[in-house]
């Protein structure tokens, strides 16, 4: 019985090792550039992306992850915080401090640390994520357990579920990518009426000269069925999705800020996010973000979460 | 006791009302280069089934402070208090409470190091947790640190490992490789529960009862019975500290790998010696004499490996495979056998009688033990976690005498096969988190140990659990077969 036990995980090994390797190259939609390149004597400036009269909307949806994952910077240092709010108005909250290094090369898309600082019981958490150019390799995890001290290679959580106990799932933060669904402009001249947010009371982007886009999912069946996206002319990038389920029934609403400056980075500064099905809402609040201040990969391996002290 | 126990639930109390905020930060002072936070923790937990009573009621504080120098240099350090009420209100721990109902010597401070940080270069001084290893339930590299098992392997490890003085120096000449290399002139060995304690393994039972049969027998005047505990503890120099390499390395296809030597000490074994050795006073009745229970703690060489692979592409996307091995040199265990010496002559039969005696023996012996897990997401937000575990020893029998098995001290088997199955998930937004680790041995032997976590607020946690025991007195885990337990633990973060 040992024997055969021990066979058996060898195989499974074995099976890993050999369909877990490899790379390829992934499919580049853009005939135009997407990015337009910085000043050559600005360091900390970013690319700007290239809204193009007319552009197509599968290179829009590129530009759209291009800002999503900042990838118009080498790298990006930030913190702030969820804020979780459920029905009966009870608050939590996770502080967390981030870090990405934008690579593409090496198969490597980018690289991403996101550190748990706040509440004390979940302080030092820390999740540790490589994403990959080739859209059908899944993404490496690492995660750091302060109950244990010890780092673990965290299966990587299925693309619905919720991240962090947030209302945003993995995939709306983190693995969604231009491959992941596909598109058509519902208008190519819309205005988007505005969006007041549930957390702060203020309204956002009103009257604001948009792109629609209708996004489908190709994974089928899923937990959506489309969802529908406010893209601002001078952003690139979704300031409000309206997320639909399987029924065609709206269940959720999403509004993302961001700043516009004039070296061309366009930070993300609040994303808030509603689920009617539970009147569960979370906002995050981005405290400060940083572009190109010399993140070093080395602080993007595993060795890196070892330093945690909690 | 009570005044303790009495601040410590007013002070719970008075911060609990304080609750208008969703999260109660750490504090921060000196321009952000002073944090504090910590803790307060109750754990109560009791035995249903055999005792009826409690078996930890303990009440802990603990206060961490971080000061930056600057974004490279730090100092770091964790004070930690505990009293456990149980040894007071549990008549079967009594005899116990002096050396466990609380902190002892300078335990409170729990880790205490300056560290230094760059993209290339780490250091760390001072006393430190260091993990070796990925295994769920069991030791099998995470070995650097020794542990506390007062209650066995039940706590969290970040609360049972024993910080150790060392010297950490981590390079990375490469992104994802890193050399580390470990100086502990600190000399310290796992702790385990003395006699009549909640978790005592049963070996140290079986010599609690030899103890106290032989102290009876001392009260009789006309008897020779004496009885002493020695420890042949190292010298603190150069020669007797440890020391420590590991290589980590990602390889292109993500496979993560490291390997392991550790210089340092292996497992304690104990064997009786018998002084002035004399006849029994009557039938079955040990021999008369001054007994001496002698503990030895090898320098053992540990070489090892662990490698984690999450499968990114194919039928299996999603899975990560893991596995660590260690094979330890020269360790040390315990064996049967009666061995007599210094033999004197006299003038009638037989002629010649020993005047000492040696009850059970120590050996060297090889250790290999590895384990090989599998994870994986099954539905949405349900892990699942397997592993497969083996400790092997290169014999089991000394010149015909059995070795025996260190925690229980029955006749040691070659192989010890664990399997262990970990459910978890989460419920109401990650409030909820409820696991469960089904622990089996080949000897039919059972552990299980549910627990569901419930985030009342940010900063107030509750959890309750238990741990279930099945199996022989001579097994690891059936010997805990009567300390069946249930808990609840409360813990306000600050």
């Amino acid at each position: 019985m040992k024997l055969k036990l021990l066979q058996f995980f060898l195989i499974i090994m074995l099976v890993g090792l050999v369909f877990g390797g490899g790379n390829t190259k992934p499919v580049f939609a853009e005939e135009k550039p997407l990015l337009l390149p910085a000043s050559a004597d600005c360091s900390t400036c970013c690319k700007k992306v290239n809204l193009y009269p007319g552009i197509d909307v599968n290179n829009l949806m590129q530009i759209k992850y291009i800002v999503k994952y900042t990838k118009f910077a080498k790298d990006q240092e930030s913190v702030g915080s969820f804020i979780m709010i459920d029905r009966s108005g009870l608050k939590r909250s996770r502080k967390w401090h981030r870090y990405r290094v934008i690579l593409e090369k090496d198969g490597i898309d980018y690289k991403d640390l996101i550190v748990l600082t706040e509440p004390q019981h979940i302080k030092g958490l820390a999740v540790l994520t490589w994403m990959y150019l080739d859209p059908n390799r899944e993404r490496d995890n690492w995660i750091w357990l302060p109950s244990q001290r010890k780092i673990r290679r965290a299966s990587p959580a299925e693309d619905d579920d919720a991240a962090f106990g947030s209302d945003l799932t993995t995939e709306e933060l983190t693995t969604r990518s231009w491959n992941s669904e596909t598109y058509a402009y519902v208008k190519e001249n819309a205005t988007f009426e505005g969006y007041t947010s549930q957390y702060t009371g203020k309204t956002y982007y009103k009257d604001t000269p948009s792109w629609e886009v209708e996004a489908t999912p190709k994974r089928k069946p899923w937990y959506y069925s489309k969802r529908v996206l406010f893209i601002p002319k001078n952003i690139g990038a979704q300031v409000h999705d309206d997320i639909f389920d399987p029924n065609g029934k709206k269940f959720k609403d999403v509004l993302r800020t961001y700043e516009i400056h004039d070296n061309g980075c366009i930070p993300m500064n609040y994303v808030e996010c509603i689920d009617h099905r539970t009147n569960h809402t979370t906002a995050v609040e981005i405290e400060w973000i940083r572009f190109n201040s010399g993140v070093d990969e080395k602080l993007l391996s595993p060795k890196a979460l070892m330093r945690t002290k909690w | 006791m009570k005044k303790f126990t009495a601040l410590f639930i007013v002070g719970a109390c008075l911060l609990l009302l304080n609750s208008s905020n969703p999260a109660q930060a750490s504090l921060s002072l000196l321009d952000d280069k002073l944090t504090l936070s910590g803790f307060l923790k109750n754990m109560t937990a009791y035995n249903p089934n055999h005792d009826r009573d409690f078996q930890e009621i303990e009440n802990t504080i603990q206060l961490e402070a971080e000061y930056k120098f600057n974004n490279n240099l730090s100092f770091f350090t964790i004070f930690r208090y505990f009293y456990d009420n149980a040894f007071d209100v549990n008549p079967l721990f009594e005899d116990n409470r002096r050396p466990l109902h609380r902190t002892r010597g300078t335990d409170w401070l729990r880790e205490c190091y300056v560290n230094y940080e760059s993209p290339s270069l780490d250091v760390r001084i001072g006393k430190q947790q260091v993990v070796w290893g990925t295994a769920d339930g069991i030791k099998i590299m995470d070995v650097v640190c020794p542990t506390d098992q007062r209650h066995y392997l039940l706590d969290d490890y970040v609360n049972s490992r024993i910080p150790r003085w060392m010297l950490k120096i981590e390079f990375s000449p490469k992104v994802n490789g890193t050399l580390q290399f470990l100086f502990i002139p600190d000399f310290a060995t796992d702790y385990y529960a003395p006699p009549g304690s909640p978790f005592t393994y049963q070996a140290f039972e079986l010599q609690g009862e030899l103890m106290d049969a032989l102290n009876q027998l001392g009260k009789n005047p006309s008897w020779h019975y004496t009885f002493n505990e020695t420890h042949h503890y190292p010298a603190q120099n150069f020669e007797n500290s440890s020391f420590g390499v590991r290589w980590l390395d990602i390889l292109p296809n993500g496979l993560e790998y490291t390997l392991n030597y550790l210089h340092g000490y292996g497992n304690v074994a104990g064997n009786v010696h018998i002084y002035n050795l004399g006849r029994p006073p009557f039938l079955g009745a040990p021999p008369q004499g001054d007994w001496v229970l002698g503990f030895k703690y090898p320098m053992t060489e540990l070489f090892g490996f662990t490698f984690t692979k999450g499968i990114n592409t194919g039928p299996l996307t999603g899975t990560t495979v893991r596995g660590e091995f260690a094979y330890i040199h020269n360790n040390f265990n315990k064996t049967e056998g009666l061995w007599y010496k210094n033999y004197i002559s006299v003038p009638f039969p037989p002629f010649s009688i020993p005047t000492e005696a040696i009850n059970g023996g120590i050996t060297k012996v090889d250790n290999y033990k590895y384990v090989v897990g599998v994870d994986k997401y099954i539905v949405t937000n349900w892990l699942a976690s397997f592993q497969f575990i083996q400790l092997v020893t290169n014999k089991t029998s000394e010149n015909g005498n059995n070795l025996l098995f260190g925690p229980t001290s029955a006749r040691l088997n070659k192989y010890y096969t664990f399997l262990t199955t970990r459910i978890s998930t989460d419920f109401m937004h990650e409030r909820v988190k409820p696991d469960c680790l089904f622990m089996y041995g080949t000897q039919n032997e059972w552990r299980i140990s549910p627990r569901i976590e419930y985030e009342l607020r940010d900063y107030l946690n509750i959890a309750v659990g238990g741990h279930m025991f099945w199996g022989k007195r001579e097994t690891l885990l059936g010997e805990f077969r009567e300390n069946d337990e249930v808990y609840c633990e409360i813990k306000y973060g600050f």
